[in-house]
């Protein structure tokens, strides 16, 4: 009886919910309050497809709902990006019946990777991704390593998982265990064999301690590792990007399957992989796979393009306090060769949280700014004297900063300037500032 | 000669971007005319610690920092031997914690630290994540901070700051790090001396008294050092602004609160 009203209390508050634009993670609160089990009273699919990680999980998501739904199969997925158990309640609810049956066949959850632990305690994914492990808002989540602590007890015995090669905390997960699968990237023309960024966390091997030697790497430390004292070394991926033609805009998986790319980072190429080689599981066709999510943009669209005056401008949404989603962004715009301007806007550094903290800039390399099509930097926010004081400590040229806390100010001065482009750097949390203020393209 | 300053383990103590304390007194140095080198050193390496104008430590994560006691270990007369001399160390995150008797980790088994400093440091599986105002006897103005640790350190006799805002070694608590003799430890994280400027002038100041008193600077004390930018007083500024900015947002911020 507790669950017949826990359920239609859900149903009832996310009608109720949609009609005024509400959070969709009160409902599951409310749910979860009456009926404490409820998760583990519910009749849930065959399959339930788990995806965690830093970075790309809401992507990466996207991408599979993509793919399931053009391959007519029944399933559900968190959309709204709730990905704590409230949230996760609230979208299995939705979708059951008043006597308790899910009735789609197959569960799609992104998961916070935090509180995965509490979200599949009730019920356990059979199927379970692991995108990347990053620095990511240290002032609330901890390190890396303590997040990997804290996924570890959330993935069940019997789950397949699904795992990235080339992060080597991540392939971790998989040492001793069977029903593993890996996926990665293979040496790329842009690999390097030094790290090139601020900080190396692939310095020391995560199991015993050693210094590890990588033959390349992509970026930061996601690359072909292998320590120089145990055997921990990167996996043999199942499905691989073989060819990243990042300039000319497609990616190659398993040296067949061609998918063009909307947008031309290494971050939506890594998204792509993860959303193929789930699907692949699911027994999907690669080529079926590479048809659906060719070319696809995402809806959560980290890009946005606008004008500002005779500016033509590109928004590229990075998350604050987290330094290798600032350097994918920084690398794209390096990799651009033509002159333009860079606006960075530090505003709020959280919408959900408050923090003080700026020492995550640095951690990020802006000194892949350097470069003689830069024709000017103008940093802005409240943190914009924090962003000054990070630049002082690269090579840049103090004489290409221009530093304007006040955003409408800053723009209006970039308006001024007459540059052709313009590239943004900003967070979820920051982006409406600049964007309320430009026409969006 | 050039100043000296090592910045011991920074490949792996590195969680916050502790890289950036060790540049900001290589800045100070060089704003009172004096050159200055940072020697990058790690496991293995074992460095002639008496050898430096200060010895700088920063954080990282649980498992790092054990790994990076155990190589400490053997090197412990030669830390003891470089604090008497005066050797300012600055050890901050969880660096500091291994200068202590022992740790006791969350499973409940212990581990003796270097047993430089009478205090003991429990490992929680809970992390203590918090913004930070506090004062300390080294300079006038209060310092900002973030502190990110998952410990309580108990007994430390004199802590290096006095908590306005925040928590300290252990809840209810109002003292923080610790201050011996010429060893400074603190969980403020990452640049803490970009941060807090005037923090980081109290550093440069220990370690240019202290070459003073063994040896008075010649006359022509200024050759040799770096120029400065032409734009220095308005990168000073900067510094300046950036501190007033999180001082501000934190004071409101903690005013909200109560
Ligand atoms: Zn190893």
């Amino acid at each position: 009886m507790k669950r017949f009203f826990a359920i239609l209390l859900c149903k009832l508050l996310r009608r109720i919910g949609a009609k005024f634009g509400r959070g969709s993670s009160l409902p599951g609160q409310a749910a979860l309050r009456l009926c404490p089990d409820i998760l583990s009273r519910v009749t849930l699919p065959d399959t339930i497809i788990a995806v965690t990680g830093s970075n790309g999980k809401t992507s990466t998501v996207e991408m599979i709902a993509q793919v399931l739904s053009s391959c007519g199969k029944s399933f559900a997925y968190n959309k709204e990006g709730s990905n704590q158990i409230e949230g996760v309640t609230a979208l299995i609810l939705s979708h059951c019946s008043l006597r308790g049956k899910f009735k789609r066949d197959i569960l799609l959850i992104e998961s916070d990777e935090r509180y995965a632990r509490l979200t599949f305690r009730a019920f356990h994914p059979t199927h379970f991704v692991i995108t990347n492990l990053y620095r990511d808002q240290l002032t609330r989540n901890g390190h890396p390593q303590w997040v990997f602590d804290a996924i570890r007890p959330a993935i069940p015995p019997e789950a397949q998982l699904i795992l990235n090669a080339d992060d080597p905390l991540v392939s971790l997960f998989g040492v001793g265990r069977d029903n593993t699968v890996f996926f990665g990237m293979e040496r790329q023309s842009f690999s390097t064999e030094d790290c090139t960024a601020v900080y190396d966390d692939g310095k020391y091997c995560p199991l015993c301690g050693a210094p590890m030697l990588y033959d390349w790497r992509h970026f930061h430390h996601i690359g072909s590792y292998r320590c120089s004292r145990c055997d921990f070394h990167r996996p043999d991926p199942v499905c691989r990007i073989t060819e990243a033609a990042l300039s000319e805009g497609f990616l190659i998986i398993d040296g067949e399957d061609r998918i063009g790319l909307s947008f031309r980072s290494l971050y939506n190429a890594y998204n792509i992989l993860a959303c193929y080689t789930l699907c692949r599981r699911l027994g999907i066709e690669g080529s079926r796979i590479a048809a659906e999510i060719s070319d696809y943009v995402l809806r959560s669209g980290r890009v946005v393009t606008f004008r500002l005056g005779d500016t033509e401008g590109m928004l590229l949404t990075s998350k604050h306090e987290n330094s290798v989603s600032y350097d994918q962004s920084l690398f794209y715009i390096a990799s651009q060769k033509e002159s333009r301007a860079v606006v960075i806007l530090v505003d709020a550094i959280s919408r959900k949280y408050f923090t003080g903290d700026t020492s995550w800039l640095f951690d990020i390399n802006f000194g892949l700014l350097n470069s003689p099509d830069t024709e000017r930097i103008y940093l802005t926010g409240r943190y914009a004297y924090d962003l000054a004081v990070r630049f002082s400590y690269t090579d840049i040229d103090r004489s290409r900063l221009t530093v304007i806390p006040d955003i409408p100010e800053a723009l209006d001065a970039i308006r001024g300037a007459g540059h052709r482009r313009l590239y943004a750097v900003s967070c979820f949390s920051d982006r409406d500032k600049l964007l309320s203020r430009v026409e969006t393209t | 000669m050039e100043y000296r300053i090592l910045h011991w383990y920074h490949d792996l103590l590195n969680l916050y971007g502790d890289y950036g304390n060790p540049a900001a007194l290589v800045r100070g140095l060089a704003r009172r005319g004096q050159p200055a080198v940072i020697d990058r050193l790690s496991f293995h390496d074992a460095p002639v610690l008496s050898s430096y104008d200060l010895v700088f430590l920063g954080s990282g994560t649980e498992r790092g920092a054990l790994a990076v006691l155990e190589d400490l270990r053997p090197q412990r007369e030669h830390i003891r031997d470089a604090l008497a001399q005066g050797v300012p160390f600055l050890a901050t995150g969880n660096a500091f914690e291994l200068f202590g008797r022992e740790l006791i980790l969350p499973d409940g088994s212990r581990r003796e630290g270097l047993a430089l400093f009478d205090f003991s440091v429990e490992l929680t599986d809970r992390r203590t994540l918090c913004d930070q105002i506090c004062r300390t006897a080294l300079c006038e103005q209060p310092c900002v901070g973030f502190l990110n640790r998952a410990s309580r350190i108990l007994g430390v006799a004199s802590p290096l700051f006095t908590v306005l805002h925040g928590v300290g070694n252990t809840e209810g608590e109002k003292g923080e790090g610790i201050r011996e003799g010429s060893f400074y430890g603190t969980h403020l994280t990452g640049p803490c001396l970009i941060k807090n400027p005037h923090l980081a002038d109290c550093f440069v100041a220990l370690m240019t008294a202290r070459r003073e008193q063994a040896c008075p600077p010649p006359e022509d004390a200024l050759s040799g050092a770096p120029p400065l930018p032409e734009d220095d007083a308005l990168l000073r500024e900067y510094e300046r602004r950036a501190y007033s900015v999180t001082l501000e947002a934190l004071t409101r911020r903690f005013a909200d609160e109560k």
